[in-house]
């Protein structure tokens, strides 16, 4: 909070001491008044929508296959060899070097970036899920079987409970990694805003991010044009 | 507590039972040709060394490991993968019991899987932690337990599973003497109020006496039944007198001798 506060004073000095142009260095005031203004138009809120139910759609679909996946893969051998390679090569993959191919394919709607979402965080999910899955410990397994816990039983009152930090660990990170390829999705493809046919490529993209650095970055650009 | 009883005077037994683990060059023997009765309602306390196959035997028993070739049976049935009829308590109870439930459900969880109803399986969790004495620990977690608290939870899982018989690998490994005596008598008091077979596995010799009605002693490479001695002690047990009686005095170094050979 200190540090914030100091940024904002150090800012505004050299703001004062006119050692930058306006037009790069705009006051702190000016541009916290641009951000302001800019939060209570609907286009900021519709467009910030957008990128999130990107993310978010392609965070569920990642979970919910991946997390099945994971546990299938982490439980038999047999079904973690034949998925190996997959899944080795899909951790792999960049994701973003898909745009181009699926622009092409499904257009530049929030279905691009649930995709592109999905398979930038699913490869995350599955080997967190499977770390976790691998972790429970070779006496619970035994407890279990000597008492015929089954199958159905043990996936949900064993398996996911010891293996849940890990899987926890997954989500945070494919959460992050989702924004990220959101943003990055809008950076390289003009959408949401260019699709409408306005605006330029960097504006649209700042100024649909969810950050605020972002945010602050998009009113620097309508003030410095 | 109803449990089943069994029909036949041999709960359990081993027919020229090996097993060996890999194969190849790396094939290790553990046991060979092993042969094994317990008897129903016996405490039996099979005592060797550490590494010489104890707790193979023990899963074997179970029906959680296969043998190499040779048969166990149960009541005269062989057996092929985990019965109802038999409960284990682990060698590491701390990693057995799940700390994620509580006490109260880590003793009803088994039950669970065998579709008692919920309520049944409180009550009979919560009865089964009253004879090991852990009435008033039933919402805490496992790891707010002492070592012995644990092994006692442990304990009233397998009791309110209501097996006849009890496996129990190295229950006391771990746990100061006093905890030790407390639950040694625990597990005499189980024999005497329910009637289970139970089948003690230790390296403690001392143990193995005061506890069995029979101490089996194995040893060797791969290993085998070196002794089978009945205990002449009476079921009647207690620390103090039990330990200083002659008879027991004469049967400890007999079976350390045994076990140093
Ligand atoms: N799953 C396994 N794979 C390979 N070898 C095994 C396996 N389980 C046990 N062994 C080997 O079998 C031998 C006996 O092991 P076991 O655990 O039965 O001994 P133990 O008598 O219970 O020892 P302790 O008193 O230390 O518990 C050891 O040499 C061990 O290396
Ligand atoms: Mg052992």
């Amino acid at each position: 909070m200190l540090i914030l506060f100091g940024m904002l004073a150090l800012w505004h000095l050299v703001h004062l001491s006119g050692s930058l142009p306006d037009s790069l260095l705009p006051s702190p005031i000016a541009v916290g008044a641009e951000l302001f203004q800019a939060l209570l138009t609907a286009t900021y809120w519709t467009i910030l929508w957008e990128t999130v139910a990107g993310a978010l759609v392609g965070l569920a679909f990642g979970v919910v296959v991946g997390i099945p996946v994971g546990i299938l893969t982490g439980r038999f051998v047999a079904a973690e060899l034949s998925l190996r390679f997959l899944v080795d090569f899909g951790r792999a993959f960049p994701a973003i070097a898909l745009v181009a191919v699926l622009v092409l394919m499904i257009g530049r709607g929030i279905e691009l970036k649930a995709v592109l979402v999905f398979v930038a965080v699913v490869f995350l999910i599955i080997l967190q899920t499977q770390h976790g899955v691998r972790s429970v410990s070779s006496s619970i397994v035994d407890t279990t079987q000597a008492f015929q816990i089954p199958s159905g039983l043990f996936v949900r009152k064993v398996l996911l409970p010891s293996a849940a930090p890990s899987i926890m660990a997954g989500l945070r990170l494919a959460a992050s990694v989702a924004v990220l390829v959101t943003i990055s999705v809008e950076v390289l493809t003009g959408s949401p805003e260019s699709a409408r046919g306005s605006g330029t490529l960097r504006s649209a993209a700042t100024r649909s991010s969810p950050t605020p650095t972002s945010s602050l970055e998009a009113c620097w650009d309508m003030r410095s044009t | 507590m109803t449990r089943e009883t069994l029909t036949s005077p041999v709960a359990l037994s081993a027919t020229h039972v090996s097993k060996s683990f890999g194969s190849g060059p790396d094939r290790v023997d553990v046991i060979e040709d092993l042969h094994l009765s317990i008897r129903s309602g016996d405490v039996t306390c099979l005592v060797g060394p550490s590494g010489v196959g104890k707790t193979t035997l023990l899963r074997l028993l179970a029906g959680l490991a296969s043998p190499t070739s040779g048969q166990v049976s149960m009541d005269g049935v062989p057996i092929t993968g985990a019965v109802e009829q038999i409960a284990v308590v682990f060698q590491d109870y701390r990693g057995s019991l799940m700390p994620w439930m509580k006490v109260l459900q880590n003793v009803a969880f088994p039950l669970e899987g065998r579709g008692v109803s919920k309520s049944e399986r409180t009550s009979r969790a919560a009865e089964a932690l009253a004879v090991v004495g852990l009435s008033d620990k039933i919402s805490s977690y496992p790891w707010q337990l002492s070592g012995g608290m644990q092994q006692r939870v442990a304990i009233a899982r397998a009791l309110a599973y209501e097996s006849p018989i009890l496996l129990m690998d190295e229950p006391f490994g771990s746990l100061d003497a006093q905890t030790r005596f407390e639950l040694e008598d625990l597990v005499l008091q189980l024999r005497r109020d329910f009637g289970i077979t139970i089948v003690v596995v230790t390296h403690d010799i001392d143990e193995a006496v005061y506890l069995g009605d029979r101490v089996v002693v194995v040893g060797g490479r791969p290993s085998r039944i070196v002794d089978d001695i009945d205990v002449p002690l009476g079921r009647e047990r207690d620390q103090i007198t039990t330990r200083a009686e002659p008879a027991f005095i004469q049967l400890r170094s007999h079976v350390l001798n045994e076990i140093q050979l």
